[in-house]
């Protein structure tokens, strides 16, 4: 009873921090919007949001990692390999915006000369950002879907529009 | 202990990400003043030493305020991802359903 209580608690805890990093994502990738300061720091902050994001799913990182060339399925091999692109996206757009940076790290009284290439790939790799993260979210639509039912839905319709069993397995089927 | 130890080996990954990046871009400095010798005109135009030129900055795009119309923007990155996702879960039911109607087929 304890561990289905902890399973709860930590698809609550994926689905708002998922959902924070997915608005933050909106918000930081239009500067127009934020303006450039705000744009800076939120993509910083980005960097801690996507550290978080994976310590919460460690143990699926580590389990497909050990069995991506032997026994995994398809599915977790293609979401893997979707997930390393957008760790590698994202940590390019964070170490070009820094390169380019013109509020927060002058701010901090650093300052790094650098190029048009810089703020190219930023875009460039900005661009696929949007991309990647359509697929990550069509990839886990089914997770999501059902994760908005039981957390967001259900409390204020006041009914279960899942079974029991469905509930409990919301974290396996994240993969 | 055990989450310090996880954060190092995600820093690391970033780490090496980010030093392959460098290695490739190089240390490119030279872009913006080979552009601001292309056009030499609008400096000559404007004679005030702006904060840009006295810290060897290149000039600021426009979009450093934040403006409401700016979320237009967001709205059609959101459009954007919809449709990604919508195809892709149009794309998983129709391959699904191909292969029920190739299975249905075999069968009959």
């Amino acid at each position: 009873m304890i561990q289905v209580k902890k399973q709860l608690n930590q698809t609550k805890i994926n689905l708002a921090v998922d959902a924070g990093i997915f608005i933050g994502f909106l918000i930081a990738d239009t500067p127009h919007f934020t303006g450039m300061a705000i744009h800076e720091w939120l993509g910083i902050a980005f960097a801690a949001a996507i550290v978080t994001h994976l310590l919460l799913h460690w143990r699926w990182v580590v389990a497909v990692t050990q069995r991506f060339l032997s026994k995994a399925p398809w599915q977790a091999r293609l979401n893997y390999i979707l997930n390393l692109l957008l760790f590698i996206d994202f940590t390019i757009i964070i170490l070009s915006g820094l390169m380019i940076s013109q509020e927060a790290l002058p701010s901090l009284g650093l300052s790094l000369e650098s190029g048009g290439a810089w703020k190219e790939l930023h875009h460039l790799s900005s661009d696929l950002s949007l991309a990647l993260i359509g697929l990550h979210v069509a990839l886990h639509w089914q997770w999501l879907v059902k994760a908005v039912k039981r957390y967001v839905i259900q409390p204020f319709t006041g009914r279960s529009t899942m079974q029991p069993s469905l509930v409990t397995q919301l974290d396996r089927n994240e993969v | 202990m055990k989450i310090l130890g996880r954060i190092f080996i995600i820093l690391a990954a970033a780490l090496v990400v980010a030093a392959a990046t460098i290695a490739l871009v190089g240390n490119d400095t030279g872009s913006f003043e080979a552009e601001a010798e292309r056009a030499p005109v609008f400096q000559e135009q404007d004679d005030a030493v702006t904060a840009e030129q006295v810290s060897g900055r290149p000039p600021r795009e426009g979009h450093d305020e934040a403006s409401l119309f700016g979320i237009v923007g967001v709205l059609q990155n959101l459009v954007i991802i919809s449709v990604i996702v919508l195809v892709v879960r149009l794309g998983g039911r129709a391959q699904r359903a191909l292969a029920r109607f190739g299975a249905w087929r075999h069968n009959s």
